[in-house]
């Protein structure tokens, strides 16, 4: 056999290799280190199943629209990952003007992935019976390149929030990021998802998170959307005159693990 | 099982036919293309030259379709109208004649990149000299266009000057001018390197063949493990380098030195690596440049393709050293400002290139007035690396930052706020990315025998050795790849 063709098997041999650790479900470690697996997202478009599938989670009837519309003062759970934090307190704003109940639950360093696997959401619905729920989730999971993997657990949350109003707030990027807020908005319905890519928000020290005036004025943008027609779920949301301290917020530490059944 | 054909087939027509942004050697698109190509190739070693050489150029076609969309078209046009302009200009007398066809043929083969590339700039200098408000145009810069219009001028000045025979075929040209692992970013490879190759490739050259994929792993480590990772941190200090201390700011410069070496180099390294897998032979364009103990020696181990085009298309026809001491740093000066626009339509390379320039003046300078009498020991060469090394980096700050706000800003923080204690939390929060940097460093600081050895026993090892490197290294840059594929720097010249 030639050199050239010696060559090209085993080029051939290990972009196979490759290629069947991307579509194994198991994952390989090496003590605490795990060997990632390419994305092949970009390989693949939709099949015609996994289209359909996006369309039921993503369809919305015309009656939990009008029921939403209907209640008067909503009981919210505003949970997510740390960027909660800036958002939540100005939601207490408006959650205090506008006499609607708001529970926050921050989970630190979580990730879909948490989310997905555990019954944290479904505990905190058991918990606080909210009547709308708003989700910022993604932003620990910018730099990722498991992104057919992430999928499974983006479709997994809206699953478990199907039966609710909700809106999924997307990470604001600082420094770009791989394709998670594209596979988030397709698997959320449009009027249900805000894209908070356009914005420009200036960071706190850490250079990650925006500062509170910035998280302020991006909750103020998601408000917005939550009152336009755009949203599938719109509500009554004046906007705050005064600072509201806010209450009932739970906080989760990067280490636990979540609810289990 | 369920097998949608109709599925298949759309998708492969899709990929056919849809140019795409991040079309590059380090995507799997890219690499599962190769191995297709590469497989047909070998196919065709038993066949007639001229169809192998055809099937050549209709895949660097498809190559330069998948980069450049429509305006690829522009690559056979150059080659078109390069060959059939520099055979009508070698037709004419010699003398005066030929000298004014040789200036029209050069101005056709520059009118689409000063027209893409410089439009632009022109405009934004027009209009601040004279007060106007000229609109710029919607100009998208053709991918590689830089590179092949260089290649084209080459070619027809070696001819011109009688260095290189007039009687190339169109089909060889046209090898030469698309051939795809050069068409993106270089080598800039001159007629003389790849011409005389092209019907007898050395495709039993077991040495040469290996060292492609040792070159497609060294390629491969240097951008998409160091250079892509190191740049994620880079970019915050560049873009906003006032949120920063004075030492974060300055290891985003070390960062950026090593991230645009690696970049390119891996990017050189790939693309010579696959021209030696298919048989061809192309001179190395990097050779240790940090290594350099002053800026004239820098300059002949960075980008060697470039700075030897610029030396005998530019410097030399100048004048060179020929004229006297003030002439040659004229000249000098002139061919780096003429380098620093090369590679882009702006102020910020123009300074790049000025202040690259009365570097080799004052390097030129101290040469004459005695430096080289200096004896040669370890603390002078010390001095001269870390003179060298420093200046380099400095200017660096200049090609990167967008403006001269942003790269004012980078020093005074430097010179201001730079306190060493803030290296234990630097470490703490990048410790991943100060490792990276240090194996970086360390890498180019490889002594040349001690990489060639290194790769004469990656030549001479086990296939399955070889298999578990090359994995090994494909792994390590998937663990390490962080935005979806980080572009390559030297594409956007």
């Amino acid at each position: 056999m030639s050199e050239q063709a010696k060559t090209l098997l085993l080029m051939a041999a290990v972009l196979a290799a490759v290629c069947i650790y991307a579509v194994i479900p198991q994952q390989i470690a090496v003590g605490e280190f795990f060997l990632k697996k390419m994305s092949i997202t970009a390989l693949k478009s939709n099949t015609k199943e996994n289209a359909n599938k996006i369309e039921q989670n993503k369809t919305i009837t015309k009656t939990q629209r009008k029921k939403t519309n209907k209640i008067k003062h909503h009981t919210f759970l505003f949970i997510g990952d740390s960027m909660v934090e800036g958002l939540s307190r100005r939601f207490g704003d408006y959650a205090a003007e506008n006499e609607h109940k708001l529970y926050t639950v921050i989970w630190y360093s979580s990730t879909t992935e948490k989310w997905a696997k555990t019954q944290t959401i479904e505990h905190f619905i058991k918990e606080y019976k909210p009547t709308y729920i708003i989700l910022c989730l993604g932003s620990n999971e910018l730099f990722i390149n498991d992104l057919d993997i992430r999928q499974t657990y983006i479709e997994e949350i809206t699953k478990k929030l199907h039966n609710y109003p909700y809106v999924w707030i997307s990470p604001s990027v600082w420094n770009g990021e791989t394709g998670i807020i594209d596979l988030i908005q397709k698997h959320v319905p449009k009027g249900s998802f805000y894209d908070s890519r356009p914005l420009k928000l200036e960071r706190g020290a850490d250079h990650y998170h925006p500062t509170w005036e910035a998280s302020a004025e991006w909750m103020n943008k998601v408000a917005d959307f939550m009152k336009s027609n755009k949203a599938t779920y719109p509500l009554r949301l004046k906007t705050p005159k005064a600072h509201h301290k806010a209450t009932n917020t739970k906080l989760l530490q990067p280490a636990f693990e979540g609810y289990k059944k | 099982m369920n097998i949608d054909f109709q599925h298949i087939v759309n998708s492969f027509s899709s990929f056919l036919f849809q140019p795409t942004k991040d079309w590059s050697f380090c995507t799997i698109p890219f690499m599962a293309s190769f191995l297709i190509f590469f497989a047909i190739y070998i196919g065709l070693n038993k066949h007639k030259k001229v169809s192998k050489q055809a099937y050549v150029i209709l895949f660097s076609l498809f190559f330069a379709y998948k980069a450049n969309g429509a305006l690829m078209l522009l690559l056979p046009l150059t080659t078109l109208s390069s060959w059939f302009f520099t055979q009508k200009m070698m037709r004419l007398r010699r003398g005066k004649p030929r000298k004014i066809g040789l200036f029209l043929v050069l101005s056709i083969e520059l009118l689409p990149l000063l027209y893409y590339k410089y439009t632009n700039f022109t405009i934004d200098i027009f209009n601040s000299l004279l007060k106007t408000n000229f609109s710029p145009l919607q100009l998208i810069l053709p991918v590689g266009i830089s590179f092949y219009t260089f290649q084209a001028i080459s070619y027809t000045i070696d001819v011109h000057k009688e260095r290189f025979p007039k009687s190339t075929k169109l089909l060889d040209f046209t090898f030469y001018l698309t051939f795809f692992p050069l068409l993106i970013a270089g080598p800039i490879t001159r007629a003389e390197v790849l011409i005389p190759q092209i019907h007898t490739p050395q495709t039993t050259n077991k040495a040469l063949i290996n060292k492609g994929l040792w070159l497609i792993i060294c390629g491969l480590i240097k951008k998409a493990i160091l250079a892509d990772y190191l740049a994620q941190y880079n970019n915050w200090i560049f873009n906003d380098p006032l949120a920063y201390s004075g030492f974060e700011n300055l290891m985003g410069v070390l960062g950026y030195t090593l991230q645009i070496y690696c970049d390119f180099a891996g990017y050189s390294d790939i693309a010579i690596g696959l021209a030696a897998l298919m048989g061809y032979e192309l001179s190395n364009n990097f050779s240790f440049p940090y290594q350099s103990l002053n800026l004239t020696e820098f300059w002949h181990r960075w980008h060697i393709a470039l700075s030897s085009w610029f030396r005998d298309y530019v410097y030399i026809p100048l004048g060179g050293n020929r004229k006297g001491q003030l002439r040659t740093y004229i000249n000098s000066f002139f061919t780096m400002i003429i380098a620093g626009l090369w590679h882009g339509a702006s102020g910020m390379f123009l300074l790049w290139g000025i202040l690259h320039g009365l570097g080799l003046i004052a390097h030129k300078f101290c040469v004459n007035i005695g430096l080289n009498k200096i004896p040669n020991n370890l603390l002078v060469k010390s001095t001269s690396w870390l003179i060298t090394f420093s200046y380099i980096s400095l200017v660096w700050i200049f090609f990167r930052a967008a403006n001269i706000d942003t790269a004012f800003h980078i020093l005074q923080n430097i010179a201001n706020d730079f306190s060493v204690t803030d290296f234990y939390p630097f470490l703490m929060a990048r410790p991943m990315w100060l490792f990276l940097l240090f194996v970086g460093l360390e890498l180019l600081a490889i002594r040349k025998q001690d990489y060639e050895w290194l790769q004469e026993k990656f030549i001479s090892s086990h296939w399955i050795v070889k298999f578990i490197v090359v994995l090994l290294t494909i792994q390590l840059a998937i663990n390490f790849s962080q935005d979806s594929v980080q572009p390559f720097i030297y594409t956007y010249f």
